[in-house]
């Protein structure tokens, strides 16, 4: 037993530890964002809000968050409302090259995103489309789409089908009973993977640097000012971005358990 | 149910739009992409043609062949590390902690930094490794060095740390829901045949997690594979990664059909990964 | 029962958090015997296999297996062995390969011991299978396969047969004695069906609550029974609240709600203050068609037809309780009016009225 008990202590430390690890640049970003110094470097130098007032004057930086939450709302609209009909149809009928549809549509998410984002921009440059922030949100939305696709056709699958058997023997119409049976089943997982689009939407770096035009969103923002060097502004906003992304998991967790019940 | 001429109509209500967008805009992109890789390039732009040069330069110019093998090299450590680190994580969420409630928040711990934005963590370890970073002027008062190391940013080394830490979660959750699966039985039964903690692990938790580690691997190495921003963020002048190359082609080399017919083996490359995963995974998929 | 005892418990309590799981239990398991555990759904038997077992862990007492402590020790170092209700055969290995996992791998004679096992339980011709490809039955037999090969000194099994549809039932009953008898090692079985406890066992130790309620053979408990929990759970009876009225040697006489008389047994002679509330254990099978020595008027209030036997369901006149009532039909006339209704008497031997104290239930 005493064996049995060192051998455990030693898991429970390493994987501890690799917890922690994965929280280290998260606790960096949002200590560093409150540091005094324009170098993010030890010691600590005391505490200061500066670098959230230079975020909050920095019209630049602000307008790029606005166009993220922009092409992050529409690009999840698109998804889900597209995601969520593919699902129903995978679910619902069998038809040639159900499979390989299938397949297809969730290849973006295991494909890297700059093989999407040349992909798009090839098309884009062929039909004349120009690079804009419309262009990112179609980019996102099909790259994303997979995610609505099998979390919801997951969601579909462990459905009783003989709910929807009992709602047409009790005299409900197959769109009554989307209403009333099936978009009720499916509601968590249909909130849940907007949730993640949105999130990834958001911070999407390889799509939108190809597709967008002079807009641009937070990330490639932050991406073109970073390689000019480092600035605790950034820390600042990061931190922002951290403490909404928190918030957003507790609500859908909420939310998710509310269901469950 | 299978689609007949009864059903067609509903079908087609759910079915249109879905087929349209994803041809129209997944599967075009894709092809007009595969052909702009035939193209010719007459600098400075670009007519349609249909010749093997762009591949033919990949695959003679030692740099592109360099670049792959290297962005190779460096996806397969990631996704090594990341599994090393993150299954022993996976199999204390799945077997050790007892309470439901500890392990759903400590199942949230590992989830919470995959929402939290890539390039900001990505970002954080350039400040962490730098020489005027986080790690140097920590070693620094605590006495352990004496002036700044550079050798801890601007490698190849920081890309994997940096890189690593991302996917972990990545492993962590197929491997904890396939170690979720093992029903507890089976541990028992093992024990009760005589045999201990250790090797119990090695005849039939690791066996019966092998699902989890490969859907967390093939994720792992796919996305690392096409990674560009740890490279410009951590990578020193030897990290330069295939998308690096490719986002080149796209800017200052303006060169679309050698970065299309690039991209295109790129795609190639993945989908042969996840084809191959999905044949491993069906020959050694057991039934429970 | 003379054999020397292979497991003993002696105080074994187990607590999970606040919910007491086993009582303070004594147990003696003999060598070569068979004995099952017997109760409803937490009752505590599992937790008691699983002790011995050692997939847990006693919160006091002792347990001896083979003659020595083995309170504290892992699952892997016991000398017993365990079917699992659902048999965790593992998924990713053959039969052989599960049979022959316990075993020393670089031993020579594994094939022969494995194929043993597996003629032992009858699935010669399948040792190459995958569990997926197995029929219930045959996963029963391989998780036999897989524990015996080991030579353990008992058996644990943990609701064996619960699995199984009712025919197959039947014959793993007949099949696990054959086996029990040929390895003459001790059993161990959890089962909540009393029937297959009655038909298996040398021995049944009734629990309920985290408690033994009582252990004995099976005909022991089923013709004295400690309790009317016991006399209910084992082969059913009608437990009818009484009131003593007189003693008269081995017989009490008692009066059920609604004046009806009857005379009865007390287990182990015991006495009753006069005008003691009791409880009256009559089996179905025991209630005769016709007056007798205790007669009991009644009215028919269902009529189950059950093959060779009929179940009424009565009500005795004045009373509101209910009897259940088993009639062979072979001993019927064809005169007896038996249907929705009708009245009819009938009769019980004193020595079929067992007696307790009310506060026993």
């Amino acid at each position: 037993m005493n064996k049995l008990l060192l051998w455990q202590k030693g898991l429970v430390g390493f994987a501890v530890a690799v917890l922690l690890f994965l929280y280290l640049p998260i606790v960096v970003l949002v200590m560093f964002s409150f540091n005094d110094s324009k170098v993010t470097s030890f010691p600590l130098s005391g505490f200061t809000w500066h670098w959230y007032q230079r975020v909050l004057a920095n019209s630049q930086m602000l307008t790029a968050l606005g166009n993220s939450l922009y092409v992050a709302l529409f690009a999840t609209l698109i998804s889900v409302v597209v995601g969520v009909l593919a699902a129903l149809a995978l679910h619902r009928y069998d038809f040639p090259g159900k499979r390989l549809f299938q397949n297809t549509l969730i290849l973006p998410l295991s494909l890297p995103g700059i093989v999407t984002g040349i992909a798009m921009l090839n098309f884009y440059k062929q039909i004349g489309i120009p690079q804009s922030l419309g262009a990112v949100i179609i980019g996102h939305a099909t790259a994303l789409m997979g995610i609505v696709v099998s979390q919801v056709l997951a969601r579909l699958e462990r459905l009783n089908p003989r709910l929807l058997e009992a709602s047409a023997d009790l005299g409900v119409r197959p769109i009554a009973t989307f209403w009333m049976v099936t978009l009720p089943s499916i509601r968590s997982s249909v909130i849940g993977s907007a949730l993640l689009c949105f999130t990834l939407s958001f911070d999407e770096i390889p799509v939108t640097y190809f597709l967008t035009g002079r807009d641009v969103t937070l990330p490639i923002y932050i991406y073109s000012t970073l390689r000019r060097g480092i600035t605790p502004e950034i820390n600042a906003i990061g931190t922002m971005i951290v403490a909404a992304s928190i918030l957003i998991i507790i609500f859908s967790v909420r939310l998710l358990r509310d269901r469950n019940q | 149910m299978k689609l007949d001429r009864r059903n067609a109509p509903g079908f087609l209500a759910l079915f249109s739009l879905p087929l349209i967008w994803s041809l129209l805009l997944l599967i075009v992109p894709y092809l007009i992409m595969i052909s702009v890789g035939f193209w010719l390039r007459k600098y400075p732009t670009f007519v349609p043609d249909f010749q093997f040069a762009n591949y033919a330069q990949i695959f003679t110019d030692p740099q592109y062949i360099g670049v792959i093998l290297r962005t190779a090299k460096i996806a397969a450590c990631v996704t090594v590390l990341a599994t090393i680190l993150g299954y022993p994580l996976a199999y204390l969420l799945a077997f050790t902690v007892r309470s439901p409630g500890l392990r759903n928040l400590m199942y949230l711990m590992v989830i919470v930094p995959l929402w939290v934005s890539y390039l900001l963590r990505a970002y954080t370890w350039k400040t962490i490794l730098g020489t005027n970073g986080v790690l140097n002027s920590f070693l620094q008062s605590l006495g352990l060095i004496d002036a700044p190391l550079d050798i801890f940013l601007y490698n190849q080394t920081a890309m994997v740390i940096t890189l690593t830490y991302i996917f972990i979660p990545f492993m962590v959750m197929p491997i904890f829901s396939s170690l979720e699966n093992i029903p507890r039985n089976l541990i028992e039964a093992s024990e009760d045949l005589g045999i201990g903690p250790f090797g119990t692990f090695l005849k039939v938790v690791l066996p019966l997690s092998w699902g989890g580690i490969l859907a967390g691997a093939t994720v792992t190495f796919c996305l690392t594979f096409g990674d560009f921003v740890a490279p410009v963020l951590v990578g020193g002048p030897d990290g330069t990664m295939i998308a690096n190359v490719l986002q080149n082609q796209f800017g200052a080399a303006l060169n679309w059909p050698l970065g299309s017919a690039l991209a295109t083996l790129v795609l190639l490359l993945v989908m042969a990964i996840l084809w191959l995963s999905s044949r491993l995974d069906r020959t050694a998929r057991i039934t429970l | 029962m003379a054999a020397r005892p292979i497991v003993t418990l002696d105080g074994v309590t187990k607590n999970y958090g606040t919910f007491r799981a086993l009582e303070r239990t004594d147990l003696t398991l003999a060598e070569g015997e068979f004995v099952t555990l017997l109760g409803p759904s937490g009752c505590g038997k599992t937790t008691t296999l699983r002790l011995i077992g050692g997939f847990e862990h006693a919160t006091s007492g002792r347990i001896q297996i083979d003659g020595r402590d083995m309170t504290e020790s892992a699952a892997y170092l016991r000398p017993v062995n365990t079917v699992f209700q659902d048999y965790a055969l593992f998924p990713h290995m053959t039969v052989a390969e599960n049979i022959a996992y316990g075993l020393n791998r670089r031993d020579p004679t594994v094939a022969g011991q494995v194929s043993d096992a597996l003629d032992l339980v009858g699935l010669g011709a399948l040792r190459d299978r995958n569990p997926h490809q197995l029929s219930g039955g045959q996963k029963q037999r391989v998780a036999m396969a897989r524990a015996i090969v080991r030579r353990p000194r008992v058996l644990l099994l943990d609701e064996p047969l619960s699995a199984l549809d009712v025919k197959l039932r039947e014959g793993m009953q007949i099949e696990l004695k054959r086996i029990h008898r040929e390895l003459g090692i001790a059993f161990l079985m959890v089962t909540h069906d009393q029937g297959e406890a009655m038909s298996m066992s040398d021995r049944i130790v009734v629990m309920q609550s985290g408690k033994i309620r009582q252990i004995g053979r099976p005909e022991e408990l089923y013709d004295a029974p400690a309790s009317p929990y016991v006399a209910d759970f084992i082969g059913g009876s009608n437990l009818i609240d009484a009131t003593h009225v007189t003693r008269d040697g081995e017989l009490h006489r008692i009066e059920l709600a609604g004046g009806i008389r009857l005379q009865g047994i007390a287990r182990d002679g015991r006495g009753f203050a006069t005008g003691a509330p009791l409880v009256a254990a009559l089996r179905p099978e025991a209630l005769r068609l016709g007056p007798g020595e205790n007669t009991i008027p009644c009215r028919i209030t269902e009529v189950n037809f059950q093959g060779d036997r009929i179940r009424l369901e009565v009500i005795p006149t004045g009373s509101s309780a209910r009897l259940s009532v088993q009639v062979q039909r072979v001993g019927l006339t064809g005169g007896e009016k038996l249907t929705h209704g009708a009245d009819v008497t009938l009769s019980i031997a004193p020595k079929d009225v067992m007696l307790f104290p009310a506060e026993a239930s």
